[in-house]
């Protein structure tokens, strides 16, 4: 199977004044067709500037990409912004992590959905205005929005946070993209919520057959929704696998340690929560050798003055680690 | 109230009601601003008075009656006659024409350059804002009506050259709000939600971000007809704006100051039509000020 998405050591360095900060710095990920992949990590380990990357969203300057960014084998970091405007929408659309404020509060929400719809089809096949609102209502519907027709006409503030979220998901979704990246979704919505919209985009991705790229720090979310995942740490892919094989065996101590740190149901009452000691590197003066070497618990004199490249290992399995653990018949020193 | 309290999935058609229009709210804003409503009272009757001119106006303006000359008000002539005995209350309704026009095309075409410039400079930034707002910053350092004394020096007599010179001089102010409003407006996360579903600079700018920056616009160019009309008749009064025998109230002003000791009336009366028009707008603008402020909803 090819891949939809193949990014290949994606570097974004934010060039500010003269100190340059590595955002995202050798990133290796590819998303096959329909499938749903997980994207890990604290914040600022680059997650989200991966993913506006993907779709280059970020103004540059400051920016700078360098790498791969493949989708159906097309580069969209060399492609002419046009090219780009037409994928932007069509082919990959992105969910934001803050709805109250990711739909502009001049228009009506239908319009904007239709808007989508419209943008896209400027030239050849133009869509009427009225077949546009048409499509808009009817994403209202599938993302389980009550009164649909009604709704449709109201402005963003008459809405609560998780229905702007539905609505960005009907906006997403509405030219029936190949690829859906949603930066962290749930976030800033209330915990009853969020399983509700969770359902809802990995439903729907489903039913229109779209890759779902989801980036979170919620390990719980991961297990619950993904096939794959991608930890990331410090700009870096760390590790990536399949997600009950990673939960089962994490491969780099970062993993591990993230995995230690969820509060167990069942363990001992007195028992504290596993946390990770130390820092996130500086952005701007990343060591020379791994960048977790310094928090790291097995951290080795070849983790300083190495840095370690990804790597296959048992079988699927990728790791950036010199001395990964739990590895099949592997012994860790 | 009740839509509070119903769950956000389950609400209906029924709570759907009693959201208003944006226009219904704007206007029972407008409506509980005095200012705004004295202002827009004030400014109807001066629309008017433009409008219906000729019905209204007992005499031609513009027809002189020699042995009438500098009559003081009385029953025949409301405001009495100037120099040239032409009734003055004629011409101030005339003058009213001149001065609105003037006011809305000189603010029409500063709000055009200045909302396409301020917007570029401040969508873009970088080079391209340097180099306007640095052009803009100049024109600001002269008071404007020193230079639109220089453009009407250049290009002559005359109301649509008025128009040109004083909307030239007040594009950077327009420039400059909309600019501040864009720099903010820009950071907005539907600003890149809508950059992410493909949509170019052009439209980002005009359909994405100027409506959302449209408030201090309107506040602005309402107050900016006042600054208009007065530079009008600053420019009228110095001879250099409307030619003389116009019914304009500035040039009304500066023809009568000969004869202000005799005969006051002439200049006491066109210096009353600029104060209420100024005053008109200015009130309006005040009172839209405080409807379209987000913060006192």
């Amino acid at each position: 199977m090819t891949a939809l998405l193949e990014i290949k050591n994606l570097q974004t360095h934010f060039h500010i004044g003269k100190r340059v900060i590595k955002a995202v710095d050798g990133v290796t990920i590819s998303v096959q067709p329909g499938e749903i992949l997980a994207i890990v990590g604290e914040s600022g380990c680059g997650k989200s500037v991966t993913a506006m990357s993907i779709m280059r969203l970020l103004p540059s300057p400051p920016a700078k990409h360098s790498g791969q960014v493949l989708f159906e084998g097309h580069d969209i970091l060399n492609m002419p912004m046009e090219d780009v405007q037409n994928i932007r929408g069509k082919e990959i659309s992105m969910i934001f992590q803050e709805p109250m404020t990711s739909l502009n509060p001049a228009y009506k929400i239908g319009d904007q959905i239709a808007e989508t719809v419209r943008v896209h089809h400027r030239d050849g096949g133009k869509v009427s205005k009225k077949a546009a609102w048409d499509r808009a209502v009817e994403m209202l519907e599938k993302v389980g929005i009550p009164g649909a027709a009604q709704r449709a006409r109201q402005y963003p503030h008459q809405m609560s946070g998780g229905m702007r979220q539905r609505v960005m998901i009907a906006m997403a979704l509405a030219c029936n993209p190949k690829l859906l990246l949603a930066d962290e979704p749930t976030t800033a919505l209330d915990v009853t919520i969020q399983a509700q919209i969770l359902d809802l985009i990995r439903d729907l991705a489903q039913e229109f057959n779209t890759a779902l790229v989801l980036i979170t720090h919620d390990l719980g979310v991961v297990a619950e929704m993904a096939q794959n995942m991608a930890v990331m740490y410090a700009g870096r892919v760390v590790e990536q696998g399949a997600v009950a094989d990673v939960f089962d065996r994490p491969h780099h101590p970062y993993t591990a340690g993230l995995l230690d740190s969820i509060p167990r149901l069942d363990g001992t009452k007195k028992q504290r929560l596993h946390t990770i000691e130390g820092m996130v590197p500086d952005l701007a003066h990343l060591p020379q050798g791994c960048t977790f070497a310094d928090r790291c618990e097995y951290g080795q004199p070849l983790c300083r003055q190495k840095k370690p490249e990804l790597q296959a290992v048992d079988g699927d399995r990728q790791v950036a680690c010199h001395y990964p653990l739990n590895l099949t018949g592997g012994v860790h020193p | 109230m009740e839509i509070q309290l119903k769950d956000s999935n389950t609400s209906d058609a029924a709570s759907l009601a009693v959201h208003k229009s944006p226009v219904v709210e704007f206007l029972e804003r407008f409506f509980r601003s005095n200012s705004a409503v004295i202002g827009l009272v004030l400014l109807l009757i001066l629309v008017a008075a433009a409008l219906f001119a000729p019905v209204f106006a007992p005499y031609d303006p513009y027809e002189s009656n020699m042995p009438n000359a500098l009559t003081a008000p009385n029953s025949a002539h409301l405001m009495g006659t100037d120099e040239l005995g032409r009734d003055i209350f004629s011409r101030i309704l005339y003058g009213a024409r001149i001065s609105l026009v003037v006011g809305v095309q000189a603010v029409s075409l500063a709000l055009i350059c200045g909302v396409v410039l301020g917007a570029v400079a401040g969508y873009y930034g970088g080079k391209v804002d340097t180099v306007i707002m640095g052009f803009m910053d100049v024109m600001l350092s002269f008071p404007s009506i020193l230079l639109a004394i220089a453009f009407m020096t250049v290009l002559g007599r005359g109301i649509d050259k008025a128009v040109i010179a004083i909307g030239i001089v007040s594009i950077p102010q327009y420039a400059r709000i909309v600019r501040s409003s864009v720099l903010s407006v820009k950071e907005n996360v539907y600003v890149t939600a809508a950059r992410a579903i493909g949509n170019g600079d052009g439209r980002l700018i005009f359909v994405h971000i100027l409506p959302n920056v449209l408030a201090p616009i309107i506040v602005r160019a309402t107050i900016g007809i006042s600054d208009a009309i007065l530079e009008a008749a600053a420019l009228g009064f110095l001879g250099l704006g409307v030619a003389p025998p116009t019914a304009e109230w500035g040039t009304m002003l500066g023809s009568g100051r000969q004869t202000i000791f005799n005969a006051p009336h002439i200049v006491t009366f066109p210096g009353l039509a600029i104060t209420m028009t100024v005053m008109a707008f200015n009130l309006l603008g005040d009172g839209l000020r405080d409807v379209l402020d987000p913060r006192l909803k």
